[in-house]
């Protein structure tokens, strides 16, 4: 994958959704999409096959690794790059994040003037393996 | 009248004498039937049995003499008690040792005596059996046989009220234990060597939901879940075998099996102990089932709140970096300013979640390190580089000089990275301006040594010894302005006590501080082509650095 177009954001807080969405798009340029729960996650992603999704940890129902079983389940999402954010990163727990399948983790709070780049740079990682 | 000698072992002779608790009980019949026997048999007017006390001689039974104990000083029996053979003085007016005597002297005026001592069966005398009268007498071999019968049968006596007074003691000390055993709040179980059940206490049926009589004779595996119930004999014969004891003498906590089926968490102690039969095996143990669960609400608090914290610092810190980025329009300089100051407040409150989650992880033993084989400079690097800001903010400078190199350690990197980082903020918060932080990578004692040198003010001696406690922070006045959050050392000294490692810090006042960790060498370190490690463990072709004792750094050139 090159350069993502369109970003899917998935987190049960508005505020953290906006700020991303405004990250994304009036610093990094990119076009974004939101959900607020897993279940409309999956949804989102099967209905605008986003080049990337951006993929909240802990929410209430279906949590990110829940999620993220299901986008890998099925073939129509299945090849779209996760990168989690969390606000609860260990650097022990980021192995166990990449076996589930998620090309990188993001830790909360991040800077948003560089929230693109980070987005980027993991791609960048990802596609070079 | 001469002072009679103290017996050798007096100490253990009185501790004796008062074990008998004989000293001025009631009068007994079993004595007194003897003491009269005596004098009709010898034709004397007076017999007694003495027991010789610290200061007097004091009668069990008297016949004939009118007091109820006598001086030590003036008695005949404090003689008697120095040997084990009779002492008879036929005339005491012409005995130097008594002739002064009161006893002789005075009313009593006694002239003859003979006495057996009395021993308690371990060769300690206690007190006498003895005889006397107002007259000299011509003591007979006949005599003296009597008496001994005399004696005999007093000693008897008193030995045997010795045996029933120890046996009574034992007891006593038996229904103490059996007491205490009630009464304790932990479960108390005693087995055998086979693994049967001898012995149960009242909290160990409330444990266990068993009674006594349902657990003794039973095999303690009984209380034990699967895989331990059917390996519990195997630990036992492994200990009977080797004397390897894995868990004898040491707590440590395992699962128990209650009667209804139910598992719970339990600290278990078990102690052994040799009996004429056998050894015996004695397990203390404690519902922690509560504990459990306390400490199990703590974690799960902790990460609530650390998350609860963390999201809306996630918001306010992407709405202040989006503000200062210009997303929303360039700001003047006065609301730059204000929007940098909430900013980094804002970095310094994640920080701190980030600490006292990482402290509370550190003290559960619950961080999980990702260990891997790391390259000490390249990790020092890449922390230099990643705090340039902090060199910005505090117009320092951050010198990187490794004094060996091609180190390689095992650690979890980003870990360690956080402690270099940790280090490196306080040396630049606590560096005058335009200062430099040096860094260095030398020989420790344990294997290679980190160290960060800051010039700054030093640390005042009475807050070095709180230096690495949680929420440690100088209250000095002027030590007031450099903010932290007075867990970073903290976190530090975990992490790197996790590693086998060790933290610590050389300090002047005026001058500044040197911290410094230390990584044990890997067993298996990988040492890069072409830099076969030194014999004094420098690397060849290194410039090697010493730390001098005052905390300088001194340069000498390694062979």
């Amino acid at each position: 994958m090159t350069e993502p177009q369109t970003v899917l954001i998935v987190d049960d807080e508005d505020d953290i959704r906006t700020i991303g969405a405004i990250s994304l798009e009036q610093v990094g340029g990119l076009s974004v999409v939101m959900a607020a729960s897993g279940e409309d996650g999956l949804a989102a992603a099967r209905a605008e096959q986003p080049d990337l999704i951006l993929l909240d940890m802990m929410m209430p129902g279906l949590d990110g690794l829940g999620t993220l079983a299901e986008l890998r389940a099925d073939p129509d999402t299945s090849g779209i790059p996760v990168i989690f954010m969390t606000a609860k990163a260990q650097s022990a727990d980021i192995p166990r994040y990449i076996e589930a399948g998620a090309i990188g983790v993001i830790p909360k709070p991040f800077d948003p003037m560089r929230l693109p780049d980070a987005v980027r740079t993991l791609v960048d990682q990802f596609d070079s393996t | 009248m001469q002072r009679p000698p103290v017996p050798h072992c007096e100490a253990e002779r009185i501790g004796s004498l008062y074990g008998t608790r004989l000293l001025d009980s009631e009068p007994e019949e079993r004595f007194d039937r003897l003491t009269r026997i005596a004098t009709a048999a010898l034709g004397v007017p007076i017999a007694l049995v003495s027991l010789v006390d610290t200061d007097r001689e004091w009668f069990k039974s008297n016949v004939g003499l009118d007091a109820a104990e006598i001086g030590r000083d003036v008695s005949f029996c404090a003689h008697t008690i120095l040997s084990s053979a009779a002492l008879v003085v036929e005339d005491a007016s012409l005995d130097p040792r008594f002739q002064d005597s009161p006893l002789v002297a005075g009313e009593h005026h006694i002239r003859f005596y003979a006495g057996f001592p009395l021993d308690d069966g371990y060769g300690n005398h206690l007190g006498t059996f003895s005889v006397m009268d107002r007259e000299p007498r011509n003591w007979t071999d006949l005599d003296q046989a009597v008496l001994k019968e005399f004696a005999d049968l007093a000693q008897l006596e008193l030995t045997s009220d010795g045996l029933e007074a120890s046996v009574r003691s034992a007891r006593e000390g038996a229904s103490r234990i059996d007491a205490i055993l009630a009464a304790a709040a932990d479960g108390i179980i005693t087995i055998d060597e086979q693994g049967i059940i001898e012995s149960v206490n009242p909290a160990a049926e409330r444990i266990f939901g068993y009674s006594r009589e349902e657990l003794v004779g039973e095999n303690v595996s009984l209380l034990m879940p699967s895989p331990f119930r059917e390996n519990h004999d195997q630990y036992i014969q492994n200990y009977l075998d080797t004397g390897e004891a894995k868990i004898i003498g040491v707590g440590r906590e395992a699962i128990g099996l209650t009667k209804d089926g139910k598992e719970f968490p339990i600290d278990l102690a078990i102690g052994v102990v040799e009996t004429a039969t056998g050894r015996l095996f004695t397990g203390i143990i404690r519902d922690i089932t509560e504990r459990k669960e306390v400490d199990r609400m703590k974690t799960d608090f902790v990460s609530l709140v650390s998350h609860e914290l963390r999201t809306p610092l996630t918001s306010i810190r992407g709405s202040l970096g989006l503000l200062d980025g210009g997303v929303a329009g360039e700001l003047d300089e006065q609301a730059r300013s204000m929007v940098r100051l909430a900013l980094d407040n804002c970095e310094r409150l994640a920080r701190l979640v980030d600490d006292i989650l990482d402290v509370e992880k550190i003290e559960a033993g619950k961080l999980e390190y990702r260990m891997e084989t790391v390259d000490l400079v390249d990790l020092l690097s890449q922390a230099v580089a990643g705090n340039e800001g902090l060199c910005v903010a505090h117009n320092v400078a951050f010198d990187l000089t490794p004094q060996i190199a091609d180190v390689r350690v095992t650690a979890d990197s980003d870990r360690l990275i956080q402690v270099v980082t940790n280090l490196l903020s306080n040396a630049a918060r606590f560096s005058p301006p335009g200062a430099t932080v040096e860094v260095s990578v030398l020989d420790g004692e344990l294997g290679p040594r980190v160290e960060v040198t800051d010039h700054g003010p030093g640390i005042r001696e009475e807050f070095r010894p709180r230096l690495f406690d949680k929420f440690a922070k100088d209250d000095a006045p002027d030590s007031r302005r450099k903010d932290g959050s007075g867990l970073g050392l903290n976190v530090c000294r975990g992490i790197i006590d996790d590693h086998g490692g060790r933290i610590g810090f050389e300090t002047e006042l005026g001058a500044g501080t040197t911290f410094f960790f230390e990584l044990p060498t890997p067993t298996d370190s990988v040492q890069a082509p072409g830099h076969e490690t030194a014999p004094d463990g420098a690397a060849a072709g290194c410039p090697h650095f010493t730390a001098a004792k005052d905390g300088s750094a001194e340069n000498r050139r390694s062979p």
